[in-house]
Formats: C-alpha cells, structure tokens, sequence
C-alpha cells in the first residue's frame, strides 16, 4: 500500500481525488468571491453575516442546496430532465484529468511514503493521466458540455428554457471553432499536444506563449469566456430575458449542479489558458519554479502558483462580468463568425507558415505576424460603417419600416 | 475464422435482423417483445461468435462497449422520439470511440467525439428541438421500408463481415500493432516523415517519466493524411467547400418587407407575423 502509492498510478488517484475535492470547495468559494466581487464593483459589502467577513456563507449555500425538495415538475421529460445535470457534473468531473499541475515529482522526497526510495529513483507527473492526444481530450470532454444545457432546457418543456438553450446551442457551435483554432496555433509553435510538454517547454525557455502570440491568447480568453457561458455571453440564462434560460425549472441540488458545471468549467478553461499562454506553474527568477526543482516543496509551490494564477484569471472573468453588458444575439453571432473565426484562421495560417521557415519560436516573428492579422482586422472593420457589436446595416430600423407600411397604406 | 463461429455469427444475423424489424416502430402493432426476444437471442449468439473468433477483443471492456454500442444503434433507429434517438446516437459515438481507445487508435477517438459528437450531433439535437415544437410527427412512428432496410443491411453486413474474415485469416499480429496501425507506420518510414514532424522526433524529451510519443498515432496520421491519403484530402475538402457554398446559395432567401401585410391581417392575426427588425 505505502509503495502503491508512490507509483504513478496510485499516484494519479490520489491527484484526481484531491484535485477533484479542491476545485468542488473552490467552485464553492468562487461564488462567494463573484459576489464580493460584484459588491466591490457595485459600491457595496457583499455577503458579510455568516462568520467572519462572511465566509461561512458558501457552506449556508450549499447546504440550502442539498436539503431543498428536490421537486420535478410535472410537465417535463423526466429521464432527459434529471439525465441534463448529471451530464453537466461528469463534464466538469473528468475535464480537469488531463491539466498539468506541477511539472515533476522526484518521489523519494515525499515524507514517509517516499522514504525508502532513492533520490532520483522514481519521478512522477503532476498530472492524473498523461495522454498523447493530450489536449484534444480536453475539446472533446468540453463540446460535450453543451448536452448538458441544451438538454436541460429541452426537456423543461418551457419556451423561456428553450430559447435559453437554442441560444447556449448556437454559441458553443461558433465558439468551438475559434477557440480550436488559437489552440492550434499553440500547438504548431510547442510542436506538441501534451499540455505538460507545453508548460515545461515554457518554463524552460522562460518566454510564455502570451509572449509570442498575445492575440491568439486574447481569443482564446474570449472564446473561454462564451464557452463558460459567462457574461458577456450569457445568454443562455439571461435573467432580464429569460427568466433563467435553461434552468428556469430546475431546483434545488439539480439547479445546484448546473451551478457546479459553470463554476468548474470557469476553473478549467482558465487553467487551460494558464497552461497554454500563461506558463503554467512557471515564474521567472524562483528557483523552486524551475524544471529542476522536483522535491515535494517545489511541486506544492508550482500548483500554488498555477492556483494562484487560475484564480486571477477567474478574477479577469468576475471582473468582466460586472463591467460588462451582455451581447444581443445578432452581435454574439457576428463576433463569432465574421471577427473571432476570420482572425484566429488567420493567425493558424501564419503560424503553419512560420512553422515551414523554422521561425515558429522567434517572438520577433511571431508579434509581427500578430500586429499584421490584427492591423488586418481593424482595416476591413473600419471600412464597414458600424463596429462589429453595432446595428447590423443591412437591417432596417422598425421606425423607417414602419413609416414606409403606414404610407402604403394610406395611398 | 472457424465454420462454428461462422455459423453463430449467420444465426446472430438473422436472430437480429428479425428481431429489428419487429422492434422498428409501427403504430399498427406496438411494441414487440417478441421482437425484443428475438434480438436479445441474437446479441447471445453474437456474443458467442465473438468468444469463438476469441482474438477480436481485449477483454471484458471490449464485449461491455461493443454491447452498448450495438444496443443504442438498435435503440437509435427504433426509439419513436427523435431527440432520444440523436442522444443514443451519441452514446454510439461515445462507445465506438472508447473502442478506438482500447485499440490505441487515441486521436481517432478523440476526433469522433468532437466532430461527431461535439458538432454534428449537437447540430441534429438544434433541428430536431426547433422542427419538434408541436409534438412528434406521424412520420416518426412508422418505420418507412422496414423490411427493404433490413435487407439492405444484410447486404452490408455481409460485404463488412466478408472483408473482416479475410482480414482475420490473413492477421499477423507479430509486431502487437494492429493492422491499421501497422499500415500508418509504413507509410511514415516509407515516405521519410515530413520536415516538421522529423525535427519534432529528434528533439530528445526531457522528461523521463512520459515516454516520448513515439509514433504517437496523432503524428501518424499526420504523416499518412498529408503524403498518400493527400488527393482524397484535399478532394474531400473541396467537396465540403462545394456543399457550404450549395447551402448558403440555398438557404439565402430575399427576406420581403412587407409591413403592410401584417397591417391588413384581419382581427386577432394583426401581431402575429412580426417582421425582422
């Protein structure tokens, strides 16, 4: 058993456990941290009665949760109604197997578990399962996350859940493909697919990806924030619309863990920016932060560091959220379709053509190759008459049409 | 492949055959459990074939997936309801690409998920919900030709299950690859793997926990798809580019302004037909 669980499989159990009971507690405090956040944008306190500075207040909250009647209403599709969180819960249960949180473990510096090994003897990945497909798995788990909403608001058998989840439908679509693509770009520059190869390449050379391609960073930060369905895409849930888009009908524990499956995926898709652009656990001039250092002590300060790092991130994204008004529909679309998609296939194709002359880790190259996509882009938008979020042109205004029907009346 | 297995898998395919066309819906005879009976016995005589072919599988996970791959194709093409029917097809994705897995085929697998069912499927879900609004149509409880359709997968089966046998009685798995495997590796040692890839190869890991991804399966289908498969790619891509353009040239229509219309509707229609903006 004691040596069972300084393989890496055993090893990767314990990983999977412990992060999976950490990122239930951080989903947990994250709300508490949206609503502090919303307080301090808004010029109020906060939730600040249960214990000290309100910390308790989590806890209340998921205990409301579980001990709420977990009511079915009558006029829903009952399989598919109870099938959607659960989907919701499994995504956001197994996406987060594949992120690399440390770097490596040299076992033998384990206390007590590892005291009979030798220094160096055994190295194990901070990592639950290391797979050569690597991020792709990370895709693939997360375009199955729009079952969940899509059939939560399907099977509520109600027009304002519908809409809520034709809309989260729609824009997974559109997201998916940007967000594909700017992986891509990293990809081609990494040469990889593991994202441990990724993180430690950049640790290595000490340039962080955001370095050489900060616009493929700043789309994928975009295509995470609609891909979380957080403001300003929210519209699947759009309170001021449609009631609570999706999970209009649903309560209790089950409303719990559609709740659960947002917060969880903001943690993965921002860890997921982290590994990708931001360096992982790496930062400059800490020797405990470096390839080398594998003792247990560097390894917990290399996933403090990458908490640390995802938690600003999920700052980035609260911060968004209450500065922010939503999308209309039309503009969601056309961000997506005429500005994201065009841009990001831009930079994948600049990238493949870096690639080919052996510049592709040259940051020179690769910020001027940025500049031009996005000088670029601004060129064709400042020949267009509206911004990209504006009216789009070729839709007439209700008042001019409304004026032409009245005069064809009239005559 | 053994004349007793042979004969199993015949008798598994008429069990089952029968047994699908008794469980495709019609409204005139409701549910068979017959039907059901009778293809429950030739999933068992399946089951058996597999056991006597033996070699097919890795063990007890490849019988599990097999089976619930099987059964929600079967529930795909019999379920009344279209949207269950597009989720048991994703169940079939799902099953099918852990298939992929035990076989080591990960990209493969990877690559079913999120374009089938991450994309495609999820599209199929987006229609069916908005053309299903007023409940099911007729046409979803009759199966249309159910037994011209049976038919026509006999033939298609027998066409698969002749090229597996062959495939079976030719199988050298000296080397522990499978043969699709085994063929993709060729096709990068012959064709010298290109310039990209060969510089990535050479790039000793450093880290000696992970294994480099040797002949990783993502490299070589890389290698395979941009050096011999190259024509049916780009043709393929082409295809595609012709069938997006064929449908924005269908579905572009002149929307007309007629505000006017709505206007004259009699009472208790005026409000209805809202024009766009």
């Amino acid at each position: 058993m004691k040596d069972f669980l300084v393989t890496q499989f055993g090893f990767s159990l314990v990983l999977a456990a412990l992060v999976f009971a950490v990122i239930q507690g951080a989903v947990a405090y994250c709300i508490y941290y949206e609503r502090k956040i919303a307080a301090w944008t808004q010029d109020r306190y906060g939730p600040n009665r249960a214990g000290p500075l309100g910390l308790l207040q989590p806890i209340a909250d998921g205990l409301k949760f579980v001990f709420k009647e977990d009511y079915i209403p009558g006029h829903v599709d009952k399989v598919l109604f109870v099938l959607a969180p659960g989907i919701m819960f499994v995504v956001c249960g197994i996406g987060f197997l594949i992120l690399p949180w440390g770097g490596q473990l040299d076992a033998s510096t384990i206390p007590w578990l590892g005291s009979h090994l030798q220094p160096g003897e055994r190295m194990l990945s901070v990592q639950v399962v290391s797979l050569n497909v690597g991020i792709l798995y990370l895709l693939a788990v997360m375009s199955m996350s729009v079952y969940g909403v899509v059939l939560g608001g399907w099977s509520s058998n109600n027009k304002y859940s519908f809409y809520g989840a034709m809309r989260a439908c729609a824009q997974m679509l559109a997201y998916e493909i940007p967000m594909g693509l700017t992986i891509l770009v990293v990809v081609l520059t990494m040469g990889t697919l593991r994202l441990e190869e990724i993180a430690a390449e950049q640790a290595a050379s000490g340039v962080w990806n955001v370095f050489r391609h900060p616009l493929a960073a700043l789309i994928l930060f975009i295509t995470a924030l609609a891909e979380a369905n957080r403001a300003p895409f929210d519209l699947a849930e759009a309170e001021q619309e449609l009631v609570g888009g999706y999970h209009t009908e649903y309560g209790a524990l089950k409303f719990g863990l559609f709740f659960l499956g947002e917060y969880a995926s903001m943690i993965t898709t921002s860890a997921l920016v982290v590994v990708l652009f931001l360096g992982g656990w790496h930062v400059w001039f800490v020797p405990a932060l470096t390839m080398e250092a594998t003792s247990i002590w560097a390894v917990l300060a290399k996933m403090t560091v990458m908490a640390g790092k995802v938690a600003i991130l999920i700052f980035v994204y609260m911060w968004v959220r209450w500065s922010l008004p939503r999308f209309r529909f039309d503009q969601l679309m056309r961000l997506a379709w005429k500005s994201l998609v065009p841009m990001s296939l831009g930079l994948f194709a600049a990238a493949a053509g870096l690639l080919y002359f052996g510049l592709h880790r040259s940051i020179p190259a690769c910020l001027a190759v940025n500049a031009v996509v996005l000088a670029g882009a601004v060129a064709v938008a400042s020949r267009g008459r509206t911004p990209i979020t504006g009216r789009q042109a070729n839709l007439r205004r209700r008042t001019d049409m409304n004026d032409v029907s009245l005069a064809e009346v009239r005559t | 492949m053994t004349p007793a297995a042979l004969y199993t898998l015949y008798a598994a395919f008429v069990l089952g055959g029968t047994g699908l066309y008794f469980l495709l819906p019609n409204p005139d005879r409701g549910k068979s459990l017959a039907g059901a009976a009778v293809g429950a016995l030739g999933l068992v005589a399946l089951i058996v074939a597999w056991a006597l072919v033996g070699e097919a599988g890795t063990g007890a996970a490849f019988y599990v997936l097999g089976l619930v791959a099987l059964l929600c194709t079967v529930r795909v093409i019999t379920h009344p309801k279209p949207v269950y029917s597009a989720l048991y097809f994703v169940l079939t994705v799902l099953a099918v690409a852990a298939l992929c897995v035990l076989q080591g085929a990960e990209f493969l697998a990877a690559a079913l998920v999120i374009i089938y069912a991450g994309a495609i499927l999820v599209t199929y879900v987006f229609v069916i919900m908005l053309a299903q609004q007023s409940g099911p149509s007729s046409v979803d409880r009759r199966s249309r030709e159910p037994f011209l359709s049976v038919c026509a997968g006999f033939v298609t089966m027998a066409v698969i299950t002749a090229h597996a046998s062959k495939a079976l009685e030719s199988n050298d798995q000296a080397a522990g690859l499978t043969r699709a495997e085994a063929r993709l590796a060729s096709v990068v040692t012959e064709s010298g793997a290109p310039a990209g890839l060969a510089e990535d190869e050479a790039k000793p890991s450093d880290d000696g926990a992970n294994p480099p991804a040797v002949a990783g399966n993502a490299m070589a289908m890389g290698g395979a798809v941009m050096t011999r498969y190259m024509v049916a790619l780009q043709l393929s891509g082409l295809l595609l580019l012709i069938a997006m353009v064929g449908a924005v040239a269908m579905s572009r229509k002149r929307v007309p302004q007629e505000g006017a219309v709505a206007l004259r509707a009699p009472l208790g229609q005026a409000g209805r037909e809202v024009p766009p903006y």
